[in-house]
This record gives C-alpha cells, structure tokens and sequence, in this order.
C-alpha cells in the first residue's frame, strides 16, 4: 500500500491507498493518519480486506502501543468493517464514532475498543498539542456523518464528500479541475440524497481555514481547488430520483 | 479474546517484521550509495586505491543482494501476516459453525452443518501449512542475509588494512570501511531480532 505524507511539521498526516495488492471488485480508498507527539489517530480505517496491508504500512510509522484513536465516518463497510480486527490488535484504543450508528457499528466486532460516540452538532478532540474538530456532515451521505478538521494543518478530512469515481492507481492530488468534475458528478448526485444538508455543510466549510479537502476515495484537492470543489458541489442537485431511470415501472429479472 | 500486546498474536508479529526490515532496505540502499562514491574516489586516486577495488565491488554487489534479500523477507513477511489474518477468520468461523450444531437437534440440519465444518477444517488446514510455509521461507532468507552481513564485516576489516595504503585518499576509505561495518551490523542486528520474535510467538 501507498504511503505518503502530505503534511509533515508540528505533527504529520499520512495518506494510505492505491494499494497494488487489493482483491478485486472492491472500491479502492484512502486511509488517513495523524501522528502527534503521543498518539497516533487514524481516520477511516477502511475494510476488513485492507486490514494485514494497512497494519503492516502504519507499522513503518508507528508502533501499535503509540495507536490510541481510531475514526470512523460513518458506517459504511469500506470505512470500518475492520473494526473486529483492530478490536484484537488494539484492545485499548477508542472509536470516535457517529453517535446513531453505534449499535450498527458494534455489528463489526467491537469487545475491547472503547467506542465514543460523537453527538450530532460536534465535538473536538485535543491530542498532545493539537485539537482537531469533528464537524457535522449529516446525510452526505450517510444520516450520521462527519468530517475531521485540523486547522493546524488546514486539512478537512472529508469522508465521501470530494470522492470520485476513477481507475486505481490514479494520480493524489486534482491536477485538472475541469476534467475532475466528470469523474465525481455522478457519486455525488447519487449518493448525497439531500440539497439542504449539502448546502449548509458548504456553507459551514467555507468559514474554515482548509489548504486541502482529504476524501476517502479518489484524489485530494489542494489550495484553489478546494474553492473550485465548494462551488461546484453548491450548485450540484443533489438527490435526483430520475423519472425513467430509478423510478421505471419495467423490473428486470435477474437470474 | 484481545491481543494481548505483550504476547501479541502471529500477524502482528509478521506486520511488525516487515516494517522493521523495511529499515534494513534503507540502510543497504545507503551501502549500495557508499559503494558508489568509494568507486568514484578510487577512480581519482588511481594506483594507490588499487587493492581497494575488490571491495568496492565486493559493497556494491553485497549491497544489491541485500536489497534484493529484504524485498523478499517483506513479502514473506507480509504475506504470513495476510494468511494469518484469514486463518483467524476461519477459526472464528469454525468456533461459530460447531456453536450453532451443539444448538441443533435435527439430523438434516446437523450433516448440512457437518459439512460446513469440514470445508472449513480444510481451508484451516491449508492456512496454517501456508504460513508455515512462508515462514520457512523467511527464515531461510534471514539465514541468507545474515551470513551476507558476516562476510561484510570481515571484508570491511580488510578495508581498513586496505585504506592504510591509500595516501591522502585514507580517510575517505576508512569511512567507506565505517559505512560498511556499522550498515552490516545494523542490518544483522535487525535479522536476529526479528528471527526472535518470530521464534516466540506460537502460531495456533
């Protein structure tokens, strides 16, 4: 699995993805994680079939005993059904979780990890000398969903809001906006159900300090193009139930 | 039941390993670079570097070794701790399969469970011939690297010997020879500490 950092001073934030040796027919994601002083945070720890490659790639940064946080997004497979896994890897760490999904969550195994369930309009987190924010993104897209914000850093870890839809192995970061737009339009229209949530959230994001917009899938966006990305998703609809093609009278028999 | 970090299970042993050795990669990288300059440096000191050439070419090629060697410990090491991984999901599942056929009192039930339980005693059974396979593997690799590092370290005291015939060029190939020596037991060191954790976890 790749590694990078992609902001390495006070503290660092390691990017992990575009891994070579995923099984197939699974959506390739980014995995993020902040190493402060004391601890080591990871944010979307991804699927159970990531699990052996993200353990050894963190073990180049980190050691176990220094991993003391863990996050997950929302309840999505891909973010956290490894939780059973570093449920026996990490028994002492804590889940910063949305508060509605913990009895979901739990599904994935979770006996040893302390889960801390995050109430709906936020909470921060300090960890040595940094404080981070978990900020509200509700329904983009999951009804319980948030983002991580370091403003030291100035990144927004930014879960499902900025992925987009490509080939493995592609480039980190945005390099064209404009040739973007194609790659994510169709995920964000269909997997964000609601105008109004997407709207405030821009509007909440706006008023941040964010040099790069992290998602778990596809590329970062870095400097102009996080303002690129916040004006095209403001004037994106959202949530479009297309008559003819969602809603079509005709079913199709599957065998 | 949790991973107790004291004791802790196989595939973090093997994770572990992996990126431990991964520094050893580092540190060959850096012979394969001394090796290098120590060629350049011979080239302008001409005649009097002469008996150092052997040595120069002895580092570089021990230095691509190595290199070579460490690459394949990690994808040993990385593939025990991916093959162990699934072995404990199939035993977790078995534990839950013969749970649910000491709950059952129907015979159809029981045989359909009954082979359930046999494919995954199969697959359990090829998992842990798998890793030990692997691990095999491994610590025949280790061995390899380890010996590399015994001849490094006996090449690089001649080095000194060497450098003494060196002139003014003497400093540079002494610390060619230091480059050597201390990248061979930092790498050997790693090898041996490694080899021990693996020899004191039990894979169950």
């Amino acid at each position: 699995m790749k590694a990078t950092a992609i902001y390495d001073k006070s503290h660092r934030w390691i990017m992990f993805g575009r891994d070579p040796d995923k099984v197939g027919g699974i959506i390739d994601t980014n995995q993020y994680m902040i190493i402060t002083r004391n601890h080591a945070f990871i944010l979307d720890p991804g699927g159970i079939e990531l699990f052996s490659s993200m353990l050894a790639s963190i073990l180049h940064f980190v050691p176990l005993d220094k991993i003391t946080h863990l996050f997950a997004s929302h309840q999505d497979p891909d973010i956290i059904s490894s939780l059973g896994l570093w449920d026996q890897t990490l028994p002492n760490a804590k889940l910063m979780a949305p508060w509605m999904w913990e009895g979901f969550i739990r599904h994935f195994g979770c006996e040893n990890i302390h889960y801390v369930s995050l109430p709906d309009q936020g909470a921060t987190l300090r960890l040595d000398e940094v404080e981070f924010e978990f900020v509200p993104a509700h329904y983009l897209h999951s009804s319980g969903n948030f983002n991580v914000y370091d403003p030291q850093a100035r990144i927004l870890m930014s879960g499902d809001i900025g992925s987009a839809l490509e080939k493995d192995g592609s480039p980190l970061f945005v390099d064209n906006f404009k040739e973007h737009v194609s790659k994510m339009q169709l995920f964000h229209q269909r997997w964000m159900p609601s105008n109004t949530a997407k709207n405030a959230w821009v509007e909440r994001v706006r008023k941040l300090d964010v040099d790069i917009l992290a998602p778990q899938h596809g590329r970062l966006f870095q400097g102009d193009d996080v303002k690129r990305f916040l004006d095209w998703f403001e004037s994106l609809e959202v949530g479009l139930a297309k008559e003819g093609e969602y809603m079509s009278e005709k079913k199709i028999e599957l065998t | 039941m949790a991973a107790d970090l004291e004791n802790p299970d196989f595939y973090v042993v093997a994770a572990v390993a992996a990126a431990d050795l991964s520094a050893a990669l580092e540190v060959a990288e850096d012979v394969s670079l001394a090796a290098a300059n120590a060629n350049a440096i011979g080239h302008r000191a001409g005649e009097a570097a002469r008996g150092f050439r052997p040595i120069t070419d002895f580092m570089d090629e021990v230095a691509r070794d190595t290199i070579r060697l460490v690459r394949d410990i990690n994808q040993e090491a990385l593939a025990i701790s991916r093959v162990s991984i699934r072995k404990m999901r199939s035993d977790t599942a078995w534990l839950r399969f013969e749970n649910v056929k000491k709950r059952v009192n129907n015979d159809t039930t029981s045989r359909s469970l009954e082979t359930v339980l046999e494919r995954v005693s199969l697959m359990i059974r090829e998992e842990h011939q798998l890793v030990e396979r692997h691990l095999r593997n491994l610590m025949a690799l280790l061995d390899e690297v380890e010996l590399r590092m015994r001849a490094v370290r006996s090449v690089a005291a001649s080095a000194r010997v060497e450098a003494i015939h060196t002139g003014d060029y003497r400093p540079h190939f002494e610390s060619v020879a230091e480059t050597m020596d201390n990248a061979a037991e930092i790498i050997r060191e790693r090898v041996l500490r490694n080899r021990r954790m693996f020899e004191q976890v039990e894979l169950r």
